[in-house]
């Protein structure tokens, strides 16, 4: 009789022993040194340097133009050094950086237009008529027409760059093309950013660069050529925002340390190994609690911090309350709400913790747990409307991994998970209010009004709004890995029906929808949606070459290459549809977003929008 | 396709733990909408760093409020990285003009918050009459409850007016559809609108008395000493140690009472340290029924002669407790033990210590030195009720949220923990270790088929045939839809001679699922076997 040996891991799941490199503790720890060393803890294989991992492994997989562009990269950032300081720009410099015939255009053009103004900024911008690449447009040559070129480029920054402030520069290749022999052409995003004697400065620019093979197997730059540019420059020195926490929370009662040392230290020692804590998202919420007029706020912590309740005083700063109102709940929390549930007139609380939603009551000194609702394990973001219109706040929490993975591993570990259109994360749920003489019921309605549709995708955020303006509120879900929802409210025989229109409606956005918001940016009366996806430059290069995934069917491809493209930005057409207008709006290029919102922030009445990135960053400089 | 994504992903996970960035130093992006200038063609421009709000810190919620009461938008950033809050004042200069709103629903037909409500001004320059209503820009707001990603903006709804602009209109669409007209609103003003009402109320402040400056935060300083107390109690899996005198020595051999294993080398000089107290305060920790077993990794690393200067340090302290050395095993037994709980896989300092209690569970991690009375106030840390230790090990002072829905949860977790590292020591080849851990999770939760699955597959493994087909019996039982459970009772039945039975149990398997390949080769063989049997 046969036995069997399997279904060891029925949770899917590397098993940690057989990934574990049996490494040894043998650094002496010294308490006192803040800085630690991670040199040869783990050595990083070589062919995951700036690859798109999470799609598949360039290196193994044939993509020699990946290791290419390490290698120009490089070759980029000897010109970002150069670039720093500007009154050093030397040819001896950059030996070997060019060939002999190598030629190039302006870098900065000569003349370009000023299309926007206000108080604190002019925006110039040039773009070429055709931004395909043309020898037509190379009047530099030699190393003596680069460093020309360069010169160029940062005078504006004149007045400015110092030992202490030098021009940062920052270079993303994002498409990677063989052209003849031995010659690879380059498209990449260069930023500039730093100040002039006005005040800050950053150049925005598009490049075509033209790399030929040399005998020793090493790539010399044959051509360079901006095609586009965009140049703001703002006139004063500080930002148009600054920094005022540190009068606000110190003396807060609040341990300072908590906020001033970032997640990993605090992930370093707590018992809590999921990979959905380690990202590290704690949510904000404002609220006036105690109706003084002044907005207070909440802030949700991972595992073993406590959340927070400040209350704001009158010269601004903040108390801890956290204690006194009962809610420095240690449970981890993702976010949460200040909204009036029992209509009563004050702000309720409402948290989304692992597999639950917490119904605080406000009593005016403080909060009364009133329900836990029981809800996908691993919730984020909740948003409150009242989907029925019936005068009382419903509620809408997301969920990102499936209660099964419970955020421990990542999503790829799934036998059934498809990178662009996955399927197989967390359910959202939608609770109906139903408080009524002081009981407070809430009911999970998400199956009767059809929310179940296209309910597992890994959720990080949802928005109501009625984008039809039928007079009741819609819903945006962005999702990660696939396609989000716009699900439009109908009443159907006087009930509430949700339908998944997004792909009619032309949202289906597939890519790795992080947040969304709503606003009407082109003041046309409708309301446009902006979603934060994830950029990935290495994602860009590879999606876009010929013989990536060459047997994958044609959307297929469009999807993967959707996937890294970045940010979106919808315009209402107000025919139910929305025309993606992301490219032209120039929004797309974000980085690894998260948040994101519309507002106006210099009170012209334009919504501007803010996208905050990032997603892990340590000590370590070796960075992917 | 599939194989290298996971492979990669894992390779990406592994990285990530161990301390690398991934994405990390990339700065907040802020666009500004230049839709005031036809020339800029509906092109937003990129005006990050002169935002003053491109900073690097992995952001994650972004929550907006006029918090200071000058009419311009103030914002809250979250953050991974240090600082991880940022209240972030608005300096606008512009002399833009602007008006707020809160509203105020019925509470009956409108909830009180006025949350889906739409606003809508319109707007004209000084010299416009009234008449010519058109001629101006409008904006809408809507009030929204909750937006962005994790946060909540403030429920002051913010109208920027632009030069020298004043309002002609304010409409309240309020959810439900019904529009309402107010009057009374002004540039520059805040307002409360009240449903029904018809007329705004300004809302009148006064002069606030602000205690707000610009500083840069700077990060606190970072240590790797930490004292983790566990709120979920894992059993160590046993391991072997080498006294200095060549005798190998099971860890678990000594269970029965508290233990406290650390682990030092003789180059660190820390570790010394460290070993000194616990010899002074041997007395105490003896006294607390604490047993102390230290244990060399000299031989484990590549540092020239390691290994004779421990055994000099040896001879010379005579130190009162248990000294040995590490295998290589046992060192990464206890890494391995302290990645499956914490979610940074960083590698362990010298010295660090294991406090494991009386029933073999590890109670605290210490990373770095720790005192001798800080161990002996943990001697009793794990006969805590879980919801203490989890208040207990809190990085702060803060309260257990307490509701069966959270204790639900928590067990969920304890029961996963002990069952994953089941799982990882049974794919490591350690069945005996691995049945603890399966025992542990059953405990928690007796209904776990799974676990009763895999219990199962080890004692088989350790041909303990008879709790073998308990386990899949179990199986089976807490869930009768198991296949592989059916299959594997099959099996066991088999093993015993019970055909019969065995048949019903494959016949149930392939039932359930026909793709189970192995109970219908198992069902084809039994019924072979019983038609030979049979005259």
């Amino acid at each position: 009789m046969k036995w069997i040996i399997g279904l060891v891991c029925l949770f899917g799941g590397a098993a940690l022993i057989a990934a574990i490199v049996w490494y040894l503790p043998s650094t002496p720890v010294d308490p006192d040194v803040a800085e630690l060393s991670y040199e040869n803890v783990i050595q990083l294989p070589s062919q995951l340097g700036g690859a798109w991992s999470e799609v598949d492994n360039p290196g193994q997989d044939g993509w020699d133009t990946e290791a290419f562009q390490a290698e120009v990269k490089k070759q980029l950032k000897r010109i970002g050094k150069e670039l720093s300081h500007p009154n050093q720009i030397a040819a001896d410099h950059l030996s070997g950086l060019v060939t002999e015939d190598f030629r190039c255009s302006d870098l900065l053009p000569k003349n370009f237009p000023v299309v926007f103004q206000n108080s604190d900024l002019v925006v110039k911008r040039w773009k070429a008529t055709d931004v395909a690449f043309s020898e037509e447009r190379l009047p530099l040559a030699g190393m003596g027409g680069l460093v020309t070129a360069l010169k160029g480029l940062v005078a504006p920054f004149e007045g400015g760059a110092d030992e202490s402030a030098p021009i940062e520069s920052q270079f993303k290749i994002y498409r990677v093309t063989p052209t003849s022999d031995g010659v690879t052409e380059t498209r990449q995003f260069v930023s500039l950013i730093g100040h002039n004697a006005q005040g800050r400065i950053e150049q925005h620019s598009d490049w075509i660069a033209r790399w030929a093979l040399q005998s020793d197997g090493k790539h010399q730059l044959l051509a360079l050529e901006a095609v586009s540019i965009e140049q703001t420059s703002g006139k004063r020195q500080e930002g148009l925002f600054v920094d005022v926490t540190q009068s606000v929370l110190q003396g807060s009662g609040a341990e300072e340390n908590q906020f001033l040392l970032g997640l990993d230290h605090w992930f370093e020692r707590i018992q809590d190994q999921r990979y959905s804590a380690f990202i590290g998202i704690s949510g904000v919420t404002i609220g006036d609690v105690n109706n003084d007029g002044l907005d207070d706020m909440y802030v949700c912590q991972e595992t073993g911090l406590p959340n927070r309740l400040f209350l704001q005083q009158e010269d601004g700063t903040l108390k801890d309350v956290s204690e006194a109102w009962e809610v420095n709940w240690l449970q981890t929390s993702r976010s949460s709400l200040f909204v009036d549930l029992d209509n009563d007139g004050d702000q309720d609380l409402v948290v989304a913790i692992m597999g639950g939603v917490v119904l605080a009551e406000n009593d005016g000194s403080k909060y009364h747990i009133k329900k836990v609702l029981p809800s996908s394990d691993d919730t984020t973001s909740i948003s409150a409307a009242d989907y029925d219109n019936d005068g009382w706040l419903d509620l809408y929490v997301c969920a990102n991994f499936s209660n099964t993975s419970l955020g421990n591993e990542l999503p790829s570990d799934s036998a059934d998970f498809v990178i662009h259109d996955a399927n197989d994360g967390g359910s959202n749920s939608l609770f109906h209010n139903g408080i009524k003489d002081g009981k407070w019921n809430f009911q999970d309605v998400t199956h009767d009004v059809g929310l179940d549709a296209n309910n597992q995708k890994y959720s990080w955020a949802a928005t109501w709004e009625d984008y039809d303006n039928d007079g009741d509120p819609d819903l945006y879900v962005a999702n990660d890995f696939g396609r989000d929802n716009l699900y439009r409210n109908d009443v159907v025989d006087g009930k509430v029906h949700f339908t998944d229109v997004a792909e009619e409606a032309n949202v289906e956005n597939a890519a790795s929808g992080m947040s969304t918001s709503f606003g009407d940016f082109n003041r046309d009366g409708l309301m446009d949606i902006f979603v934060s996806n994830m950029y990935s430059s290495a994602g860009n290069r590879i999606a876009f070459q010929e013989q990536f995934k060459p047997d994958a069917s044609s959307e297929v491809r469009n999807r993967m290459a959707r996937l890294a493209r970045g940010n979106t930005l919808l315009k209402n057409q107000g025919d139910g549809s929305f025309e993606d207008v992301s490219g032209a709006s120039g929004v797309e290029m974000g980085r690894w977003a998260w948040g994101s919102l519309f507002f106006d922030l210099n009170n012209d009445g334009w919504e501007d929008l803010m996208v905050a990135n990032g997603f892990v960053t340590t000590d370590d400089t070796g960075d992917l | 396709m599939t194989e290298a994504l996971n492979t990669a992903n894992s390779e990406w996970s592994r990285m990530l733990r161990e301390g690398r960035s991934f994405s990390g130093r990339e700065k907040n992006c802020v666009f500004i909408n230049t839709g005031g200038s036809p020339l800029a063609n509906g092109r937003f421009a990129d005006i990050s760093s002169i935002s003053g709000l491109d900073f690097a810190d992995d952001g994650r919620a972004i929550a907006l409020v006029d918090w200071d009461h000058d009419g311009d938008l103030d914002m809250w950033i979250s953050n991974r990285s240090s600082p991880r809050l940022r209240l972030m004042r608005n300096e606008d200069a512009s002399g833009h003009h602007f008006v707020m709103v809160r509203l105020e629903g019925n509470g009956q037909t409108t909830n009180r918050d006025g949350i889906g409500a739409r606003v809508e001004l319109k707007l004209g320059s000084a010299d416009t009459d009234e008449g010519s209503v058109s001629e101006g820009l409008r904006s809408v707001r809507t009030l929204r409850g909750g937006e962005g990603f994790l946060a909540q903006s403030s429920k002051w709804l913010h109208f920027g007016l632009g030069p020298e602009q004043k309002v002609l209109s304010v409409t309240v669409n309020w959810p439900g559809g019904e529009a309402e007209t107010f009057t009374g609103v002004q540039a520059d003003g805040r307002y409360r609108l009240v449903q029904g009402k018809g007329v705004a109320e300004a809302v009148d402040q006064g002069e606030r008395h602000l205690s707000l400056s610009a500083k840069q935060q700077v990060p606190a300083q970072r240590t790797q000493v930490a004292r983790i107390p566990m709120v979920d109690l894992l059993s160590v899996p046993d391991n072997a140690f080498i006294g200095f005198d060549g005798q190998k020595q099971q860890l678990m051999d000594r269970r029965g009472k508290p233990m406290l294993v650390t682990f030092w080398s003789s180059d660190c000089p820390h570790c010394q340290k460290e070993l000194d107290q616990l010899s002074t305060g041997f007395a105490k920790l003896q006294s607390s029924g604490i047993e102390v077993i230290a244990l060399s990794i000299d031989e484990l690393s590549d540092a020239e002669g390691g290994a004779d200067k421990a055994r000099q340090m040896v001879l010379d302290n005579k130190y009162p407790f248990v000294v040995g050395k590490a295998t290589p095993q046992m060192a990464a037994a206890f890494q391995i033990l302290h990645n499956l709980q914490i979610a940074i896989h960083r590698q362990l300092p010298l010295p660090s210590s294991f406090l494991i209690d009386e029933y073999g569970r590890l109670a605290v991690i210490y990373k770095g030195p720790v005192s001798v009375d800080q161990i002996c106030s943990d001697v009793n840390y794990s006969r805590d009720a879980r919801e203490k230790r989890f208040v207990e090990a809190a990085l702060f002072p803060g309260r257990n949220l307490n509701h069966p829905r959270v204790e639900e949860m928590a067990q969920k977790k304890a029961v996963r923990l002990s069952y994953r590292f089941g799982n990882d020591l049974q794919q490591a080849g350690r069945p005996d270790l691995a049945m603890v851990q399966y025992l542990d999770a059953l405990r928690l939760k007796p209904d776990f088929a799974e676990a009763h699955y895999n219990l199962g597959v080890v004692c088989r493994q350790m041909n303990l045939i008879d709790k073998a087909l308990d386990s899949f019996r179990q199986a089976t039982e807490c869930n009768p839809g198991f296949s592989e459970a059916h299959n594997a009772l099959g099996e066991m039945l088999g093993a015993k001679g019970r055909l019969p039975e065995a048949l019903e149990q494959f016949k149930k398997a392939v039932e359930l699922n026909d793709e189970n390949q192995l109970a219908r080769e198992n069902l084809e063989k039994v019924r072979a076997l019983m038609e030979q049997r049979s005259p």
